[in-house]
């Protein structure tokens, strides 16, 4: 059956021929239901996109040494001054071309005193005090660096926080899902991430009467015996009594399970080498890290064994407990995360690789945005695809611009048009529709959650009034960001004050605050530090402080709410009962805002051309928006740990929105006229792979409301919304339709919460039954003034009204092949009406007219 | 079948024959046209249901008003109104031979009103065509926008109007001024201090044709969707500066003290001294107004404003510290009222006052008023209900409550002026209570259709200083106005009465045996009373007396009902009874519907036996 249609899945080609069985059409269930089967399979391509590059588990290669110019080894020296330091050894081979390469297990290490240290794959231990050197060896080259040994004879405090913990950390015992989890596991519970130090202090040494800990015998502590499975342990075995953390917690229960003192050192930050953004070019698929922790006595240690790592994506690389980390051979940027307690760094790696046959086309580059994604595209070996056609870009343009398809009118025009410059004069026109505003709302009013139950049934068209004049006007991003901020008085006169009615508590206010205009999700800081990001639990409390005061009372108005700040009002920290400052990642503590509306003060930080993540994130939102994917992904979700496909572009495009006034126009005119955009979305040999990097047009289903705009506009049968006037778009609803099927089945978000993943992109079966045999397709196709109807009603010919109805569907005449496929379906039908309906049934089912590509 | 149609008419007779229907109270809903002008006749007719028997009509602005005709949908009247009348929303009663309907609102506007014209369909090519100055009144259709067709000239500035919410229509209106081709030249919606309506105001620089568009900003529609539409050059704002008192005349002698600009730093505070009060403006955004006086210790001082009440739109927050900036308190602002603030000084020394609006708003509307006085013992009297129709001969009663201030003592409610078709009870609120069910009884002559408009005060004595308030009904009125944001002060304390008709006797009394029998040795007797009722509806409990009974002889009820039904009384003596034949009385009372009737079973034969 499924070579009649052309709706199996086939994520690349979604261009079909007719299909031939559109004798189907409204015909038996089962076969509908089959052929909703076939279409969900269609419908799952853009999934199956998305699992392309599952991970594979990563295999050590040997290592292609090759001629190394010289050796970099890092540290330049090395200081074991206790018998707990220990050190490790990166070495960097330096190559005639400039490349480098990590060659640390490669390498030969040999101390010139071997009493004084031991040397294993790079990782060196205290023996006795004194003096040595290191000799490192690989590649016919060879580098020495200096090893002192000192204060051998006492050993050190253990500290409770930066050895015990962190050792507990490096086991995975504080994780979320083991002794981390809120309620601990096997009663025994600890801080998430070691986190509060004050409640693993009681659960480790004074709960159950000091079971967990023997200071006389400390082997015999059951904290030991567990994760060594020593004793039973539901976590399994944990431990060994040859790793690190053994060592230090042997040692700290062994000293008395002392906790630090006040004034005892603390750490202040931790540095990663090599530093981020180094290239591994396969086989050179190994990167070994050192990490060391800065304290406030201006001391270092390397705890490269203590901190833990995580990869952003193990189909590109994993990383061992060591810090080595292994690419797959796949291609890709990677990012490393590396905790050490509250502190988070990341080390983003290139994974590139020879792909045989591949030569660099150097295809034409419009402006930046072209350089720089084939820059990234050159440096892994992916190739872009080539320029869509004049029908693919501007039904691709409408539906990015306005949500809507161009009329056969419109696309005959454009196609017809000889001039070079048609497709950025198109963008320019687009950009000045009215529909433009409206459509730009709807997407706006997702993120700011415009509904009836939030914001009143009238207060929800004041408020989408304003998204649509503030999108009309192109106001600024950054004041329209500061007047939704900074709103206040009553939430009708002053629409943008409903940002604050959306958002009824403090701790959701920041939370959106921070996910729409900062992308972090700050969520989990709320009853504790983040266990993968920076943000602790004090940034999220300061961060609350910006918007304590925020207060909201009713007025005798019915449905009216006053915004308001109050003139004073702090918020405390739950956990440490602190009083917080207003705080800004970046910023620290807001100067200035102690007086005024903190707000102000706030959005002003926030608004600054300079600030790292406000134009960032916007750009990177309408990059998502009209290429599919997020540079980073999702959208809302920038961490450390979440790094972005190309960094260089994305700094570009904030550099260029905030340069241009953060003018969204221009930011849309910039992505929208680069050959990047214009790009086919077909996938060709050398690009197949590349999920990231954006070499071609992303295919995606069209969005519920698009969908059901392009529906009316094929079948010429608008759709009435409640009392919105005759003429209404879906894409331009104020708030979602309730009751509406066709919308809820194809993901019109309720707009419950601000999160970008409201709006589902997974298929679902039901969106096939609707387009199969839906009522709202069924409904319009028999309209008896359709846009078929009508053209039989004017005498047109087969020919006539096929083509308009691929023009409108499609935004291209069907193929002379396709033509002919449909007159025969028709000359052969018994009911001519009925065949050309059956025909545009066909065509609403077609992978070419449900997605974007 | 004949036996079955005569029971079915009795069976109509007894639940639907006039005696038994219940009054049914008038209801309005709007006024055609929605305004009257001053200095003017104007013929308005009243739209809504129950309205046959209209009677009069009572406008808070004092017009002389003459009814013309009138059925159960609609009333017409011809009213004249002063050329003097205050402009702007004032109120309406109706009064029928049923009652008093709601209050309506109405506008006072000397715009000439025009017919609006029916073929308008919303587009351009249909817009009725109007010239200023000029209102219209019409109603917005669902899914469409009004359009109205205005030719304006070059230099010419013109204000456009919607009045709405504020004559208690649904629509929430959005008003647009729009060029020949549908380009927006201005936009209007929830402006400042108008609640839902809408205002705006645009200079032409060239003759134009332009349209002003009006729809309710949820495309709703429909005729409860109405709205009046005024076109002219007038004025915008809407709260004079310094703005009028809100207090009854002749109850404030206060010195009135204005801000003197530029008074935004303490340094620059205008000075005062208390009593008195303090008038002023936010006149820009962020605006914060300084005053300053010198307490004495110990002195106590009431910040109360009058700002919502006299139709400004600002929040006060005020601020009241020491000269160095030290807080010494601040207005609470969960009210949703114009805010008081209560404040004891500890010593003497400068003060300073910061007034603000909540919001940091400011503007041509953000007028207030702050009185500042001696705390001195006091009441005020709030009601629940600021209309009643009782029935003929028949009473209504009224919750009053007292918020008191530092006064525990009595307070009696009285009647302001004479007025003797009145007769009240239960009008004191006793020593340390906060409310009294005042009960009042309109005397026999008061024929339906009869209009009253009173006003109840409260007074007492507090340390032989006479204290007074009058019982406030804006609270009534807003409640009645949900959609109005500032109720003319001119309807606080004013309550309306119509008399409906007379309410028909709703039980009889009769006795289940021919004569009461009683043993002469003493003991206990019992008998039945049996209460019938006309209306099924009756179903509170009857009240006995029992009169002219024999020495030694006492009556109770030992089974009780509710409304119709046995009552059952034991008669008992602890003696011996002289024996012999007598008569007695019983009184029976009984409420329903709020009036209360009497029935007497005057000789009722006692047959004392031995």
């Amino acid at each position: 059956m499924s070579h009649l249609m052309n709706l199996q899945p086939n994520s690349h080609r979604p261009r079909g021929r007719l299909p031939l069985a559109v004798m189907f059409h409204h015909r038996a269930p089962s076969l509908c239901l089959l052929l909703a089967w076939l279409a969900l399979g269609a419908l799952c391509a853009v999934a199956a996109e998305k699992a392309e590059g599952e991970a594979k588990p990563a295999l050590l290669q040997a290592i292609n040494v090759g001629r190394p110019v010289r050796l970099e080894v890092h540290p330049l020296a090395i200081t074991l001054d206790s018998p707990q330091r220990r050190a490790q050894v990166v070495v960097t081979g330096v190559y005639a071309d400039g490349s480098v390469q990590d060659l640390t297990r490669a390498a030969t290490f040999k101390l010139s005193d071997a009493r004084v240290a031991s040397v294993v794959g790079g990782w060196l231990a205290p023996l006795r005090e004194g003096g040595t050197e290191l000799l490192v060896k690989v590649g016919g080259r060879e580098a020495k660096i200096p090893v002192g040994v000192s204060n051998q004879g006492a050993a050190e405090t253990v500290s409770f926080k930066y050895g015990a913990l962190a050792a507990l950390s490096k086991q995975g015992c504080t994780s979320g899902g083991c002794h981390g989890a809120p309620s601990g596991k096997g009663g025994f519970a600890l801080s998430l991430a070691a986190f509060d130090p004050e409640v693993d202090k009681v659960a480790l040494v004074r709960e159950h009467f000091n079971r967990r800990v023997d200071v006389l015998e400390p082997a015999a502590s059951l904290l030991l015996r567990k994760p060594l499975m020593e004793v039973a342990h539901r976590g399994g075995l944990r431990l060994r009594t040859n790793d690190t953390a053994y060592a230090l917690l042997a040692g700290w229960i062994g000293q008395g399970c002392r906790f630090d003192r006040e004034d005892a050192p603390h750490c202040t930050g931790i540095a990663v080498h090599p530093p981020t953004g180094r290239v591994l070019k396969w086989p050179a698929h190994t990167q070994q890290l050192q990490v060391l922790a800065k304290f406030s006595d201006g001391t270092t240690r390397d705890i490269t064994r203590l901190a833990v790592y995580v990869s952003s994506d193990e189909a590109l690389a994993s990383i061992t407990p060591e810090g080595l980390t292994i690419g797959t051979g796949a291609r890709g940027q990677v990012a490393v995360s590396v905790r050490y307690l509250e502190h988070v760094e990341a080390c983003y790696l290139t994974l590139v690789k020879d792909v045989p046959g591949f030569r660099w086309a150097a295809p034409a580059e419009r402006n930046y945005v072209d350089r720089l994604v084939n820059a990234k595209l050159r440096q892994l070996q992916f190739l872009p695809a080539v320029t869509c056609t004049d029908d693919e870009f501007i039904r691709r343009a409408h539906l990015d611009v306005i949500g809507i398809l161009p009329s056969p009118e419109e696309t005959r025009k454009f196609l017809a048009d000889p001039a070079p410059d048609k497709r950025a004069k198109l963008v320019d026109v687009l950009l000045e529709r009215p529909e433009y505003a409206r459509f730009w709302a709807l997407k706006w009013g997702d993120l700011l959650r415009l509904n009836a139950q939030q914001v009143t049934a009238g207060g929800v068209h004041k408020y989408h009034r304003w998204l649509v004049r503030a999108f009309a006007e192109n106001q600024p991003y950054d004041a329209f960001v500061r007047e939704l901020l900074t709103a206040q008085g009553s939430t009708f006169e002053q629409p943008a004050a409903n940002f604050y009615r959306t958002t009824q508590t403090t701790t959701d206010t920041l939370e959106t605050t921070a996910q729409i205009f900062l992308g972090a999700r700050l969520q989990c800081a709320k009853c504790h530090n983040h266990p993968y990001e920076r943000w602790t639990q004090d940034n999220y409390y300061g961060m609350g402080a910006i918007f304590e005061r925020v207060k909201r009372k009713t007025t005798p108005r019915a449905g009216e709410q006053l915004i308001y700040t109050a003139r004073h009002g702090e918020i405390t920290q739950p956990r440490t009962g602190k009083e917080m400052k207003p705080w800004a990642p970046g910023a620290g503590e807001l100067p200035g805002a102690e007086d005024t509306d903190r707000r102000a003060v706030f959005a002003q930080w926030l608004t600054r051309p300079e600030n790292p993540f406000f134009a960032r994130v916007e750009a990177n939102r309408i990059w998502a928006h009209l290429m599919g994917q997020g540079i980073v992904e999702p959208v809302d979700d920038f961490r450390d740990s979440n790094p972005p496909a190309n960094v260089e572009l994305l700094d570009a495009l904030a550099k260029d929105f905030a340069a241009h006034q953060f003018d969204r126009k221009h930011l849309l005119r910039t992505i929208l006229n680069s050959a990047t955009y214009q790009a086919s979305s077909r996938a060709g040999h050398f690009n197949e792979d590349d999920t990231r990097n954006f070499s071609r047009a992303r295919q995606r289903l069209l969005t519920a409301e698009q969908l059901l705009d392009a529906v009316c506009h094929v079948t010429g049968m608008p759709e009435r919304f409640g009392n919105l006037p005759a003429g209404t778009l879906a894409t331009q609803l104020p708030a979602p339709e309730p009751g509406n099927a066709f919308l809820g089945v194809f993901g019109q978000p309720q707009r419950i919460s601000a999160c970008a993943c409201e709006r589902p992109s997974a298929p679902q079966l039901a969106q096939a039954l609707q387009l199969f045999n839906g009522p709202l397709i069924h409904g319009k196709l028999q309209a008896k003034d359709n846009r078929l109807r009508r053209a039989l009603a004017q005498g047109q010919p087969d020919a006539d009204i096929i083509t308009e109805l691929y023009l409108a569907a499609l935004c291209r005449p069907p193929k002379a092949a396709e033509l002919a496929t449909a007159l025969k379906h028709v000359a052969a039908a018994a009911d001519r009406e009925r065949a050309l309906e059956d025909l545009a049934w066909a065509l609403l089912n077609l992978n070419e007219f449900l997605f974007q590509h | 079948m004949n036996r079955l149609f005569t029971t079915a008419c009795w069976s109509a007779f007894i639940w639907f024959g006039p005696e038994a229907r219940p009054q049914v109270i008038p209801v309005v809903t709007h006024a055609t046209p929605s305004a009257v002008a001053r200095g003017k006749i104007t013929v308005i007719t009243l739209h809504g249901s129950n309205l046959g028997g209209a009677t009069s009509l009572w406008t808070s602005v004092g017009a002389k008003v003459e009814s013309q005709t009138n059925d159960t949908r609609q009333a017409t009247f011809r009213l004249t109104l002063p050329a003097d009348a205050p402009t702007g929303l004032a109120g309406a009663w109706l009064a029928t031979t049923n009652g008093v309907a709601n209050l309506l609102p109405i506008l006072v506007d000397d715009l000439p009103t025009v017919a609006a014209d029916p073929k308008s369909s919303g587009t351009r090519e249909t817009a009725q065509e109007l010239t200023a100055p000029v209102a219209v009144d019409w109603a917005c259709k669902a899914s469409r926008a009004e359009l109205f067709k205005v030719l304006a000239k070059a230099g010419q500035s013109l204000s456009v109007e919607v009045v709405a919410a504020r004559l208690g229509s649904k629509l929430d209106p959005q008003l647009r001024l729009l060029d020949a081709t549908g380009r927006e030249l201005a936009l209007a919606d929830d402006s400042t201090g108008l609640g839902a309506d809408a205002h705006l105001q645009h200079r032409f620089t060239t003759d134009a044709t332009c349209f002003v568009e009006v729809r309710d900003v949820s495309w709703q529609g429909g005729a409860d969707y109405r709205f009046r539409l005024r076109i002219g050059n007038f004025p915008l704002v809407t709260t004079p500066s310094p703005l009028a008192s809100t207090q009854p005349v002749g109850t404030s002698a206060a010195t009135e003290v204005t801000e003197a600009e530029s008074n935004d730093l303490p340094a620059q505070a205008t000075p005062f001294r208390p009593p008195c009060v303090l008038n002023g403006r936010f006149a820009t955004p962020r605006d914060r107004d300084w005053f300053s006086f010198t307490a004495q210790k110990g002195q106590r001082l009431l910040f109360t404003s009058e700002t919502r009440r006299a139709g400004s739109p600002a929040e006060l927050f005020i601020r009241v510290e020491s000269a160095t900036g030290a807080l010494l308190a601040e207005s609470d602002v969960s009210s949703t009222n114009d805010v008081a603030l209560d404040v004891t000084f500890r010593q003497d020394g400068p003060v300073r006052l910061a007034v603000e609006d909540l919001v940091r708003r400011g503007g041509p509307e953000f007028a207030y008023r702050l009185r500042v006085e001696p705390f001195t013992p006091g009441f005020t009297l709030l009601a629940e209900t600021n209309r009643f129709s009782p029935p003929q001969g028949g009473g209504f009663t009224m919750k009053v409550t007292a918020q008191r201030r530092g006064y525990t003592g009595p307070i009696t409610l009285a009647l302001s002026g004479a007025n003797e078709r009145l007769l009240l009870s239960s009008n004191v609120i006793a020593q340390g209570k906060s409310e009294t069910t005042l009960r009042a009884e309109v005397s026999e002559d008061q024929p339906p259709g009869t209009l009253m408009l009173l006003r109840i005060f409260g007074q007492a004595t507090h340390e032989e200083r006479a204290l007074a308030a009058t019982v406030g009904t804006l609270g009534v009125v807003a409640r009645g106005w949900p959609t109005v944001p500032f109720p003319p002060v001119a309807l606080d304390g004013v309550v309306a009465l119509g008399v409906g008709p007379r309410l028909p006797d709703f039980f009889q009394l009769a006795l289940a045996t021919n004569v009461v029998q009683f043993p002469a040795a003493g003991g206990k007797a019992a008998f039945t009373v049996r209460v019938t009722g006309t209306d099924k509806a009756f179903n509170t409990k009857v009240e006995f007396v029992f009169e002219r009974l024999p020495g030694g002889l006492t009556a109770k009820l030992t089974k009780e009902s509710k409304g119709a039904g046995d009552y059952v009384v034991e008669l008992t003596s602890t003696t011996a009874v002289l024996p012999g034949a007598s008569e007695f009385q019983i009184t029976a009372t009984g409420t329903f519907r709020d009036q209360t009737r009497r029935v007497t079973l005057a000789k009722v034969p006692l047959l004392i036996t031995k």
